[in-house]
Order: C-alpha cells, then sequence, then structure tokens
C-alpha cells in the first residue's frame, strides 16, 4: 500500500531529522531528557509512598499539577485560535503560525493528561474512565466531560497536521475539503475545552470562590492572551534560529489577538475584584487571602500581587503604541508569566481556603512535585521542538518523499 | 519550604523502614510482595486454607481482582468472588480471618441522623469509637468526625470555632457540635465523581467503592461539609485492632490513593445496629435511625424539634439534623 | 461548500450544548424541588415488610416493659443492677432508729454519696426515698414507684425531658436502631445524686490536624 510505505518513510526520515541537528539542539534535548529523568525518579517516589510526599491535604486537595493542569488548557486553547483566520478568512499571514500553534496545542494537551494523570491517587485505574469496559459518569460529571473534549481535541489536533504535513511531504497540495472542516470544528472545540474547564470549577456550590458566572469567560480571554503570546515569543525565536519565513505581519496580527484578550481579561480582573471587595460577605472569604491573607496566613499574597502587577504592565506596553513593538517580546512573557501565577496558583488553591469549616490549613508544593512538575514541561517542550522541527522540515521541503 | 519538605520525606523514609513488619500485616492490597517467611508462619500455624492462593492463584487472584468491576454494577457471584478473593488475602498475610459482608440495603429504610447541640459535651468518645470500628489509618489519625468548640457568644460560627482543643470538657460559656458526612439526599459528591465509584443506595448511605475510585479527589472539591477524606498514603492499623466485622462499602481495608468517608458504619447499621459514634456517646446527643418509620425516635425530634440542617440554601438535602433542648 | 461545513459544525454544537444544557435543566428539576420531606411522604411505611430486628443485638439483656407517653417499649432493669438490692436486707429498721446508731456504728453508711441535684430546699433523700419502705421509692403525692421505674420520679420535675425521653429527643436507645425499642432509663445515663456529666479530657485529639494549621 501506497499510504503505509509513505509513512513508514515519513516516519523515517522525520526519526533521522530529530536525531540530528546541531550541538545546541543536542544539548537542549539532552537537558530535557535529563529533567524527565529526575522526574520519572520523583514520581516512581510518588507512586511507592502515595501523594503524601507531595504538598497537599485533605484542606487543600489540588494543588500544582491541577493548578498547572488548568492553565496549559488555556494555552491549548489559543494555539488554535490562530488556525481560523488562516483557513477561513483566507489571511494567509497566519499560514506559517498555524503549523507551530497546533504543534503547541498537542505538546500543552500532553502536558494537561500527564498531570491530570500524576495528580490520580490510582492511575493504574484510568481504565475505569473507558466507556463501554467501565463507568464513564457521563453527563453528570463535568470531569468526564473534560476528559472527552481534551482527548477529541488531541485527535484533531493531531490529525489536522499530520494530514496536511503528510500531503506537503508526498509533495501533493492538501485538499481544502479534508482539512477545513476539521479546522472550524477545532475552533469550536478549543473554546469547549476551555468553557468545559472552567464548568469544573465553576459549578462547585461548595467553592463560592469559583462558583461564579465569570470564571469561563475569564478563563477564555486569559487562555487568549497567555496562549498567543507564547507563541509570539516561540515564534521570533523560529525566525531568529530557522529559515522558517515568518513574517512581521503575522507577529503583528497576533500580538493585536494578544492586546484584546489581555484588555478584556483587566476589565474583567476589575469587575471580579469590586465584586468580592465592595461589599465583603462570607463568600469573599477566599478572595480576602488571595489578596490580603487571612488571620495571618498570607503564602499566596506576594504571588498573586506580583501575577497582577505582570498583568497590568503587560497590557500597558501592549496598549500604548510607542512601546508595543519595541518591548513585545518582554511584555509577551510578562503577560504568560502573569497569567501562570494567576490562572495557577491564584485560581485553584485559594479555593480551598479556607476549608469548609473555615479552617485555613496553607499550601505549598513539595519538592517532589515541583520536580514531577518540570518534568512535565521538559516533557512538553520536548514534544513540541520534535513537532516543531519536523513541521518546519516539511513546509521548508527538507524533508520529502520526491527527494529519494 | 524547601526544607522543610526534605525533612518531611526523611521522616516518611525513615517511618517506613521501621514499620515494615507492623504494617504488612494490615494492606489489603497485592501490589506488595507477599513475605515469605510470614506466609509460611501462616501456613504451619494452621491455617491451611490460604494454600489455595498460594503460587500461580495468588497472580490470578491479584489480575481478578485488578480487572474486577464497579461494584454497583456486579452480579451477586461475582461480589461473592471477589469478598473471597480479599479476605483468604488477609487470612494468607496476617493469619486472622475477617468477615466481609455484603449485605444490600434492607427495604422501606431511609437512614437519618440527629444530633442534639444542646447535650454534647465535647468527650469525643465518638471520634474513638469511629476511628476503632472503621480501620481508619493510625498514622495521620485520619478522622471522620469533627467536634467544634462554639462560644456561645459567637453562636454557631465554624469560622470562630475550635475543633482541636485538648482541654478539659466541657468549658464553660461553650458549646459543641459535630459534623461528619452528612449523606446528603441530594449528594454533590456523587455527581461529580467521574467513574461513578460513590453512589446512593436505596436505604440513603452514600457509599464508595474503594477498589473502583481512581483518586481524582473532585468529591473531595465538591462536598460541602468536609465530610470526604482520602488515603494521601498507604493506610495502616496494627493487626491486633484490626476490626474484622467489615462491609465492602464499609470498614473493609483501604488502600492507598483512594477516597474514604462516614458510611454510618454500613456493616453495624444495616444489621440494625446502631453506628459506633451513636453507640459511644455518653451523652445521647445522637440518634439514628429510620426516617421513614413513623414511630422510630429520629421522626419524634424531626416533628417535635425545631430541627435545623448546615448550608440548607445549597439544595443538598442533609440527612443530618441539629436540634437543641 | 461553505454551506455544507458550516451546517456540519452547527449541528455538532448544537449537539454538544444541547446535551449539557438538557443535562443541566433536568438535574435542576430535580435539584430544585428534591426534598427528604417529600421522600419521606412518597413512601407510606409498611412496618411488616421490614425483616430488620434488633433482638440478636438484645439477648441477655434482663428488660422491664412500660408504657411512657402512649409509647411502648422496654428499659433496661434497674433493681437486679443495684448492688446489695434489696435495700430492706440491711434496713430492716425505721431510718430514725439506724440514725441514732451512728455515734457507735462510727463511719456513716453510704457516706460517699453526697447530693448534688437542685438545692436543698426543693430535695433531700426524702424526696425520692421512703424512709419506711427501702425497697421502693416514693413521688411527691406519697404513690410507690420501684426502682424500675425510676423515671416517673424524674419527670415530676423533668417534664420535657421525659416526653422526649419517651418520643427518643433525650437519653440513648440499647441493642440499635431497629425494633423492639429497649432505652436506657434516666438512672442509666445519670446518676441521681449527682445528675450532670463530669468535666473529663478529649478521649482523642488529632495532632496532625493541630500541626497541619499551625504551619505557616
Amino acid at each position: 500500500m501506497g499510504f503505509l510505505k509513505i509513512s513508514g518513510s515519513f516516519l523515517s526520515d522525520a526519526f533521522k531529522f530529530v536525531t540530528h541537528g546541531p550541538t545546541a539542539y543536542h544539548v537542549w534535548m539532552t537537558i530535557l531528557t535529563a529533567i524527565m529523568l529526575v522526574g520519572t525518579g520523583a514520581y516512581y517516589v510518588q507512586i511507592d509512598k502515595g501523594l503524601i510526599v507531595t504538598g497537599m491535604s485533605d484542606n487543600v486537595g489540588w494543588g500544582l499539577y491541577i493548578s498547572n493542569f488548568t492553565f496549559l488548557v488555556g494555552v491549548a486553547a489559543a494555539a488554535v485560535m490562530l488556525v481560523l483566520p488562516t483557513y477561513v478568512l483566507k489571511d494567509i499571514d497566519f499560514a506559517n503560525a498555524v503549523l507551530i500553534g497546533e504543534g503547541l496545542a498537542v505538546a500543552a494537551l500532553i502536558m494537561c493528561m500527564a498531570f491530570v494523570t500524576v495528580d490520580m491517587g490510582g492511575p493504574a485505574n484510568l481504565w475505569h474512565m473507558i466507556p463501554g469496559i467501565g463507568t464513564l459518569n457521563w453527563p453528570n460529571s463535568m470531569l468526564s466531560w473534560d476528559v472527552l473534549v481534551l482527548l477529541g481535541y488531541l485527535i484533531i489536533n493531531i490529525s489536522i497536521p499530520a494530514y496536511i504535513l503528510f500531503c506537503r511531504y508526498k509533495g501533493v497540495e492538501p485538499k481544502k475539503s479534508v482539512y477545513v472542516p476539521g479546522v472550524f470544528l477545532s475552533v469550536f472545540w478549543a473554546v469547549g475545552i476551555h468553557m468545559v474547564t472552567a464548568f469544573l470549577y465553576q459549578g462547585l456550590m461548595a467553592r463560592p470562590f469559583w462558583n461564579n458566572a465569570l470564571l469561563g469567560p475569564r478563563f477564555l480571554a486569559s487562555a487568549f492572551a497567555a496562549g498567543p503570546a507564547l507563541i509570539i515569543v516561540i515564534l521570533t525565536l523560529i525566525r531568529k534560529w530557522t529559515e522558517y519565513n515568518i513574517t512581521q505581519k503575522t507577529i503583528d496580527k497576533i500580538s493585536m489577538v494578544v492586546t484584546v484578550a489581555a484588555q478584556i481579561n483587566l476589565i474583567m480582573l476589575i469587575s471580579e475584584l469590586f465584586k468580592e471587595f465592595y461589599f465583603p460577605t462570607h463568600h469573599s472569604i477566599s478572595a480576602q487571602y488571595l489578596f490580603f491573607g487571612l488571620d495571618g496566613h498570607d503564602a499566596l499574597v506576594p504571588w498573586i500581587w506580583t501575577g497582577i502587577l505582570l498583568n497590568v504592565a503587560a497590557t500597558v506596553i501592549l496598549t500604548v503604541n510607542k512601546w508595543h513593538k519595541k518591548f513585545l517580546n518582554v511584555a509577551c512573557i510578562m503577560l504568560f508569566v502573569g497569567i501562570w501565577v494567576e490562572k495557577g496558583f491564584g485560581l485553584i488553591i485559594p479555593g480551598f481556603i479556607p476549608g469548609q469549616w473555615g479552617k485555613i490549613v496553607e499550601y505549598s508544593p513539595s519538592v517532589i512535585e515541583i520536580m514531577i512538575t518540570l518534568a512535565i514541561y521538559a516533557l512538553g517542550a520536548f514534544i513540541f521542538t520534535i513537532l516543531a522541527k519536523v513541521g518546519i522540515a516539511v513546509e521548508l521541503g527538507q524533508i520529502s518523499y520526491k527527494k529519494k | 519550604m524547601i526544607i522543610d519538605s526534605i525533612k518531611k520525606l526523611q521522616n516518611l523514609f525513615n517511618q517506613s523502614a521501621e514499620k515494615v513488619d507492623e504494617s504488612g500485616g494490615v494492606k489489603q492490597v497485592f501490589e506488595k510482595p507477599i513475605d515469605r517467611r510470614s506466609s509460611l508462619k501462616a501456613m504451619a500455624g494452621g491455617f491451611v486454607a490460604s494454600a489455595a492462593l498460594s503460587g500461580a492463584g495468588c497472580s490470578d487472584a491479584k489480575w481478578q481482582e485488578y480487572f474486577k468491576g464497579n461494584y454497583k454494577v456486579m452480579t451477586d457471584e461475582e461480589r461473592k468472588a471477589t469478598i473471597a478473593r480479599l479476605s483468604a488475602n488477609y487470612e494468607e498475610r496476617t493469619g486472622h480471618k475477617v468477615n466481609i459482608s455484603d449485605k444490600k440495603p434492607n427495604e422501606n429504610t431511609l437512614f437519618g441522623y440527629a444530633f442534639n447541640v444542646s447535650k454534647c459535651q465535647g468527650y469525643g468518645d465518638c471520634i474513638s469509637a469511629c476511628v476503632e470500628e472503621n480501620n481508619q489509618d493510625r498514622d495521620t489519625e485520619m478522622q471522620y468526625i469533627r467536634i467544634h468548640e462554639m462560644n456561645k457568644k459567637n453562636g454557631i460560627n465554624f469560622e470562630m470555632a475550635d475543633d482541636t482543643f485538648t482541654h478539659q470538657v466541657p468549658q464553660e460559656g461553650n458549646f459543641y457540635l459535630g459534623t461528619q458526612c452528612f449523606h446528603c439526599d441530594n449528594p454533590p459528591c456523587v455527581k461529580v465523581c467521574p467513574v461513578e465509584a460513590t453512589w446512593q443506595e436505596t436505604d440513603g448511605i452514600v457509599v464508595i467503592d474503594y477498589d473502583w475510585c481512581v483518586g481524582c479527589r473532585y468529591c473531595l472539591a465538591a462536598c460541602p461539609y468536609d465530610g470526604r477524606r482520602f488515603n494521601w498514603k498507604q493506610p495502616t492499623v496494627p493487626e491486633p485492632e484490626v476490626n474484622k466485622e467489615q462491609h465492602y462499602l464499609g470498614n473493609r481495608l483501604r488502600k492507598k490513593g483512594v477516597m474514604e468517608k462516614c458510611t454510618f458504619c454500613v456493616q453495624r447499621s444495616r444489621e440494625g445496629k446502631n453506628p459506633a459514634c451513636v453507640e459511644a456517646c455518653p451523652t445521647g446527643a445522637r440518634t439514628f435511625g429510620n426516617i421513614l418509620d413513623p414511630e422510630s425516635e429520629i421522626r419524634y425530634i424531626l416533628e417535635n424539634k425545631k430541627v435545623f440542617r448546615l448550608k440548607e440554601d445549597l439544595g443538598t438535602e442533609p440527612k443530618f439534623w441539629y436540634y437543641m433542648d | 461548500m461553505k454551506t455544507w461545513v458550516s451546517s456540519i459544525l452547527i449541528i455538532v454544537v448544537v449537539l454538544l450544548a444541547g446535551s449539557l444544557l438538557s443535562n443541566l435543566i433536568m438535574n435542576n428539576h430535580h435539584g430544585n424541588h428534591k426534598s427528604v420531606f417529600k421522600t419521606i411522604e412518597s413512601k407510606p411505611y409498611e412496618p411488616d415488610s421490614i425483616p430488620m430486628s434488633s433482638v440478636k443485638h438484645l439477648a441477655y439483656l434482663d428488660t422491664v416493659s412500660v408504657t411512657a407517653e402512649g409509647r411502648h417499649f422496654a428499659i433496661l432493669n434497674r433493681e437486679n443492677e443495684i448492688t446489695s438490692f434489696k435495700c430492706s436486707e440491711c434496713h430492716n429498721e425505721p431510718l430514725e432508729e439506724l440514725k441514732a446508731l451512728k455515734p457507735k456504728m462510727g463511719k456513716k453508711s453510704h457516706w460517699n454519696i453526697e447530693l448534688q441535684h437542685a438545692n436543698a430546699e426543693t430535695m433531700n433523700c426524702n424526696t425520692c426515698h421512703s424512709e419506711n419502705n427501702m425497697d421502693e421509692l416514693h413521688t411527691f403525692t406519697g404513690a410507690r414507684v420501684s426502682f424500675n421505674n425510676s423515671y416517673k420520679l424524674c419527670s415530676q420535675c423533668h417534664q420535657q425531658e421525659y416526653k422526649d425521653w419517651a418520643g427518643g429527643a433525650h437519653g440513648k436507645r440499647v441493642g440499635g436502631w431497629a425494633k423492639p425499642v429497649v432505652k436506657r432509663t434516666c438512672t442509666n445515663c445519670h446518676n441521681p445524686h449527682s445528675p450532670s456529666f463530669p468535666h473529663k479530657y478529649p478521649s482523642r485529639i488529632n495532632t496532625r490536624m493541630v500541626e497541619q494549621r499551625a504551619k505557616k
């Protein structure tokens, strides 16, 4: 079969290509592998001893893992927002960025799934979720929705670029009628994964900090700021290091998306702060803890204010025309870190503090937890590097079936 | 923070190194290799029944245990089989028998619970009885029940309450209020579980299939009453202290990485007994019974006392009422 | 081409959103109206269908049947629990004569009993005990009451407690929640001479919880 032959040749070409590169590339991959190995060791300890080696407790039941999961869902969702203008509005400026965006989405999704898996008390029992063999509590549990939409999103985002790259590799022009519906679907799906993940928290009346209608929209706004911000930084690096042609116009347009999203995110933040603090009720107590500390417990206060400061500064830089171009990359990094703090630490952990009966137990991640988290980020970077390297090579015609 | 964390880890390693023998005896898990010497001892001790599970049979049982289904959808034979495996495994490892029941809910029964805030003196006998009855982990001091000491001036105010008091009780000017799983009629924890590992039985008890739970702790986040507990480590109970009268959905030994909680002592209540906390309470502050039975004590309380429930605005419909004299 | 693409998309989105919404509406419908009390009302109680009984937990118990507030149940036999009952085995002469012997006998009998129940204006030994018949108690009006039925004396003052005890809001059951009903009587929990509960240290505390909360 021609298809199998071409795919086999593609895979072996790709394998050869990713195992060869300049020294800097090898150093980069070695460092990532080392971090992953250390993390694997840490995970072994966690499997052996149980989740007691983390900083979590019955009081703060979710920590670093779920925080990063939540944040990365946003990154994954936002990456695909680049897809829409490219394919649908026939705005070719984005075309080169799209493969990168989808590669980022795949990497982010794999990280999401890794974070959820390491957070499980019984990862060996995950087959209980498979419909048919197990008992997936669908449609009642938002977590079952999340599993389904994330898996679906992963499949879509692997198959579209795979199809396009495969065609390019073969030297055929990809058929629009094949991938355009997929692209449409993936854009709607991107909004879907974010809303469903927000609903995961938003639906819990037990946690007033999460149980507000703005959570979903704010998730979207912050994701559309953080995701493309990361892409801008990556595109700049790719432009610097490879011959891949990314026009200034592409970056300009993505930075517009980032700017608007960051502005909307700030407006929503103000709205949220107003609601919590204009007339603080009993339900504002978690926000009180997060922003100002409660009874001398203030572990998150420096984090959240750093996050807000970064957010505000980045938004101002992006908004003021004079600074926009000059400090674009700095602003993007600031925005990304700011939103990571805000959506990571700032969203998940305060939901648990104070506990149901008003008792405060603070959370700080353990060494094991930090090692595993870093390893998962290394895994994401590793996957993204491979995907981007192969993708760019195919696009540039460095590897192709015809060449042989 | 990092130094603390490393210290904690060191302690954990030291602890487990010392405790191997003691804890090995009570783990209800198949993952751990069985210590040959102790299993030989057990057999030499006359527990020949365990021989059936030795060698290849043991690894078969292990896989059957791993691939068994959700208890909720198991057939009666499958239930019997898993219980046989679990009790044989325990016997092989410790040389002692456990009696794991799979008694179904009684008809025309809906359990309810009432707590007399005026009567509770904060003695904590309920907590002790609960821990001993339900085989909770002794190392992490897992407790289902919390007794909150509240000041009469502040009224029922959990923020200003203390549930870690160590002084003599009852203390002047204070009153005491206990919380645990309220077995809501509209339980949010059941709704959020992604794998249906927790559900409400027809007698109103919210139970967990410990072997089906994946340990995501979504239920812990969804419970507004601090009713759920997670096994952050392998729970251990010294063998002589293990309560051998068990129920599959109740106090049978748990493993690390799964949720657990109060089951109204399903192993007792389905036999007509009161939960351990009710029986242990020296002041009669705790009443348990069938709320469908108009002659029951609990119904008298519902109809004659001014009862209230906690966080009633959430619509969870707890079957746990408070009242005062 | 665009038309069919968008129509497929709309169908997918509508299906997904629809299933989520229908789930929400369905649950809301139950969530807002579900009430334990409705469940109770909707299930008329059929006592005979319940095989549950606490008889096996009551074996060897020595009980006495009583009727209080129109409810029939059993209480624990008290007379057999009292050390050296019957009292008349020692108290074979009137109390005054025994008291007259005090200087000769030395230490007071029942020296460990100190009455801490109401105050001296309201209660003394004679409020409950009969001078001339130590084997039985008596009410305010002089009616004889056996030691088993001492709750009748308590109920003279503690009417509300008595009603709640008969009904089930005060006191404790023996055996379990299922029928037959056996209750502890007043004196099974309260020392009639000093009925309030003692001060003591809590039986179990959670040091782990204290440690977690103290951490800053």
